[in-house]
């Protein structure tokens, strides 16, 4: 739960910026339109109703920092849109940053500064919650992570600080002896030995981070494939009558023809000479009007077996044939673009 | 005694800052080189151009750029980007200092026709398979680019600065975003129940705030790198691109946040300056007196509609009902001034992909039994959008202006539709690239792949030999011989397609360890489009970015800082000499695998 909490906090910075995958709106009549085609799916990071937006923007809510809320509140209240926890912090820091930068004010503002207390936030109270109520739901946040990260970060500067000061008389003489910049460390090494641990222990936290909300990300990316696949049933059914056609030398249709033979779905397959003599000239047996008695097996087995042969089958008989047939496909232009070179001629 | 140590340890503690800012200001103007101890705040602004900045300058829009660069500062007007012209590939050259073909990063999307690697243990320990030809978009796989680096065995920023390089949320990192980044776009934002959108739409401020609010207290960076992409988003969808007053908002607020940043980090160091890098990833074109770019859907309107092919790309799909899903081209046309086109060899519905196509097969492409065989390159070049074009006056009716094929690991053709063809000759003498250039007529290849071409002398593609700024006394003895990377760029860089053979070249070649990629991941044709045009899916107007041409290509670099000298540099640069001049500057020691040098002479004598 801990881990999924940083995950979650991560992931709108994670996703925030990414573009689209896939155009919302497929194109018309395309493959995608009619059946939603894989890669099409519900993901849409433009859209509010999306399943990883809703999830960023879950946690996003819980980063809402107390001086935000508070201000939302006042504002609310007095109906007005002043700010004003905001605007005294300002002023706290900009009086704080006309200070003069000797150590102990810069130490100050650092350790002021590690602490976040402007970032406090819900997710902090959700921690203080479990601490208090000695129960599992909260978790690091990444900004307490920030916190602990900065505090180390001050101690090892006022270690540096502190050697920095004893050491200084050692290094001034060693420097004037040798007549160059000598900077002997006492306890910089511990320091460096710090730092170093801290340097190497963020980057694995960091790491298991994004590791996290890449899981969480796909673990949301099932869900919406599941949800694919309902749409992807729906629009089969639904347009399973589409009619796709096809032209294919007539020894490879034979080859083929069982894939051809349903109760539930009629093809219909005619010389392009036929179709154009009794199809295309005869509107009323236009593909809607396909019929039974069209698919004749015995009177195209008479025919030279290199003839093209043109085939119309609905969409949901033709996804069973075989791959190999798929490449024969055309497109209802170039049917008519067929029918019509015949008629012209 | 223990009263007057303590004493005395408060008096070092008090004053151990002071010193610092008293040797910088006392070293100011003596030193001819970077301070010790230096910051550098890199300020990338997504695509801006350098004319834009010079007249907003003019016009008194950017009052701190003009303070910190043209008051004082260094510029350098002849900066060059990468081809493709794209924020992944010029940024990835920036954060390595390498070539693309020494990083193996080269576009906005990776196609992979098969796998050239072993699969990872995980996969392997569970069986999970892996389908190929695959493709990932850079821009939304956000932890890809850097893992590709990894895996290429390149070091970026991120590795040779640790926790120097502190870097807002950038196109290319392995972590995706600092720890306290999401804090901040949380409540930045209006509605924080939008705020994966709303984030998106407010990059430019989340990421300022970022800077000030944790790269400023930062006592551990050294280099702090700002992204502003907003001004880029604009850009493609007003009329006036660039020079549109809404888009030029934006870049005034980059100078807000900049003046913001700068007076931040001189307060916290003591009223000492950080060095600051005024950087754009590459140009833009189209938008100059209102002639935007137009789009020419490519992959819709010819690949799908006219030649009958299913069509994939990063962010579109498209099928004909009924036909093999699996056989597609695969058109990677991400920044919209370029595409790049992967095939199935010799035919649409081969399902072959072991091998990108020969300049024969394209000649000869075939798609499918229903169909005759089409010459993809003229097809290509020959597309004529004069019933639609809006500005018949001045913009070619043609969208594709060029388009680039590679024929082996030693020569690229270059197409053009009225014939004045290319060839780029690679030699490769101890691992240093060197190029000629060669104009031809009538580039053909038989079915054996015996090329066949006629010389020409006086027209080339890119219209150096007759361009009155390509800097050679000789321009045919020039071209009649093999040059190296520095000496193309010297002599191109005024011409209309500046640096346009070394960019094409490292785009297209892989060094020896990535020898097996070329297969895998070369494209069989690239397009590079006609200034006025782009090959976008969404009908909006406005600018673009990805070609070849000189509006693209030309990007923004200027510093200042201590010591560094104030002026104009007109010499000609590229994105990886900036990489090895920041690590002067900051004094780095450590070994560094840099394809470029320094930039000499940034200091003040």
């Amino acid at each position: 739960m801990q881990i999924k909490s940083i995950a979650g906090i991560i992931a709108f910075g994670f996703i925030c910026f990414v573009s689209t995958t896939l155009v919302a709106s497929p194109v018309k009549d395309s493959s995608e339109d009619l059946f939603w085609t894989d890669p099409m799916t519900v993901h849409d990071y433009k859209k509010d109703t999306d399943l990883h937006n809703i999830a960023a923007s879950a946690f996003a809510f819980t980063e809402l920092e107390f001086v935000r809320l508070g201000d939302g509140m006042i504002g609310l209240i007095a109906r007005n849109n002043k700010s004003p926890i905001s605007k005294s912090l300002d002023s706290l820091e900009y009086a704080y940053s006309r200070l003069p930068r000797v150590q102990p004010v810069r130490r100050f503002g650092q350790f002021w500064d590690a602490l976040q207390l402007r970032q406090i936030s819900l997710s902090d109270a959700r921690l203080a919650n479990s601490v208090i109520g000695g129960d599992s739901l909260g978790g690091v946040t990444p900004l307490m992570q920030v916190r602990a990260y900065l505090l180390v970060v001050l101690l090892e500067d006022i270690l540096y600080d502190i050697d920095k000061a004893f050491m200084s008389p050692i290094n001034w003489g060693a420097s004037s002896l040798s007549k160059k910049p000598v900077r002997v460390k006492s306890l910089g090494y511990v320091a460096d030995g710090m730092g170093y641990f801290r340097w190497q222990i963020s980057a694995g936290l960091k790491r298991i981070n994004r590791e996290v909300v890449r899981v969480s990300s796909k673990a949301i990316t099932m869900i919406e494939k599941s949800r694919d696949a309902m749409t992807r049933r729906k629009l089969k059914k639904q347009n399973q009558h589409v009619q796709i056609y096809s032209k294919m030398p007539l020894s490879v249709f034979m080859a083929n023809r069982d894939y051809f033979k349903n109760k539930k779905h009629t093809a219909m397959v005619s010389t392009v000479q036929d179709w154009r003599d009794r199809i295309y000239r005869s509107p009323l047996a236009l593909p809607d009007n396909i019929r039974q008695e069209n698919f004749s097996m015995e009177r195209l087995s008479t025919l030279d077996p290199s003839q093209e042969v043109i085939i119309a089958t609905p969409y949901a008989l033709w996804e069973k044939t075989p791959r190999a047939l798929k490449k024969y496909v055309i497109t209802s232009e170039e049917l008519d673009e067929a029918m019509r070179e015949g008629m012209t001629k | 005694m223990k009263r007057i140590l303590l004493w005395l340890f408060l008096a070092i503690w008090f004053t151990s800052s002071v010193p610092a800012h008293a040797a910088s200001t006392a070293s100011r103007g003596t030193h001819k080189a970077a301070l010790p101890d230096s910051k550098i705040l890199f300020i990338f602004v997504d695509s801006l151009r350098p004319d834009v900045v010079d007249d907003m300058v003019d016009k008194g829009q950017l009052p701190t750029i003009k303070k910190l660069f043209y008051d004082q500062g260094l510029r350098f007007p002849n900066f060059f980007s990468t081809f493709p012209s794209l924020t992944i590939t010029a940024f990835t050259c920036l954060i390595t200092g390498k070539w693309q073909d020494q990083s193996g990063l080269k576009a906005q999307s990776v196609f992979e026709r098969f796998p050239v690697r072993k699969k990872n243990i995980m996969k392997r320990m569970f069986f999970i398979p892996e389908h190929f030809p695959r493709y990932f978009n850079l821009l939304s796989r956000v932890d890809k680019p850097s893992f590709i680096l990894k895996q290429n065995g390149i070091k970026a920023f991120y590795d040779y600065l640790g926790e120097k390089y502190h870097s807002s949320v950038v196109p290319v990192h392995p972590l995706i975003a600092p720890w306290a980044w999401p804090h901040v776009a949380a409540n930045d934002v209006e509605h924080p129940y939008r705020v994966t959108i709303e984030a998106a739409e407010r990059l430019d401020n989340v990421n300022g705030l970022y800077g000030l609010r944790y790269m400023v207290p930062d006592t551990r960076g050294k280099l702090f790198l700002l992204w502003f992409t907003e001004m880029d988003e604009d850009q493609h969808r007003y009329e006036w691109g660039q020079f549109s007053q809404e888009v030029r908002k934006k870049i005034e607020g980059v100078d807000k946040w900049i003046g913001k940043l700068h007076e931040a980090f001189m307060r916290e160091d003591n009223g000492r300056a950080p060095y600051v890098v005024f950087f754009s990833d590459h140009g833009s074109y189209g938008g100059m007196g209102g002639i935007y770019n137009q789009p020419y859907y490519l992959d819709r309107d010819f690949f799908y509609k006219t030649l009958k092919m299913n069509v994939r790309s990063p962010d579109y799909v498209i099928s004909h009902p009924g036909t093999d899903l699996s056989s597609f081209t695969f058109i990677d046309n991400m920044g919209r001034g370029q595409a790049r086109i992967f095939l199935p060899v010799g035919d649409s519905n081969s399902g072959k992909w072991d091998r990108p196509n020969t300049l024969y097969e394209l000649q000869h492409y075939g798609l499918g039994p229903n169909r005759e065989p089409v010459n993809l390159i003229r097809e290509l070049l020959n597309i004529d959008l004069s019933q639609r074009n809006k500005f018949p006056e001045k913009i070619d009716p043609h969208p594709v202006d060029f388009l680039i094929i590679k024929l082996s690991e030693e020569l690229i053709y270059i197409a053009k539709r009225t014939g004045n063809d290319a060839l780029i000759h690679i030699e490769s003498t101890e691992g240093k690239l060197r190029y000629r250039y060669e104009p031809a007529h009538n580039v053909s290849q038989d079915a054996k792949g015996s090329l066949n071409y006629e010389a020409a002398s006086a027209d080339d593609p890119f219209g150096y030999l007759k361009h009155p700024h390509f800097h050679t006394p000789d321009p045919e003895k020039f071209i009649g011989e093999f040059h190296n990377d520095q000496e193309w760029l010297e002599a191109t860089y005024e011409t209309d397609y500046p640096d346009a053979i070394s960019a094409i070249v490292h785009a297209l070649m892989w060094k020896p360890e990535f020898a097996p990629m070329a297969k895998a991941q070369d494209p069989d044709i690239w397009l590079s489009a006609t200034p006025g045009w782009n090959f976008r899916s969404e009908d909006i107007h406005g600018a673009d970015h990805g070609s070849a041409y000189k509006d693209s290509l030309r990007s923004i670099l200027m510093l200042s800082g201590p010591n560094i000298r104030s002026g104009i540099d007109p010499s000609p640069h590229r994105i990886i000499d900036v990489t090895p001049t920041l690590f002067q500057i900051l004094d780095h020691s450590e070994k560094t695998d840099f394809d470029s040098e320094p930039i000499g002479g940034i200091f003040a004598n």
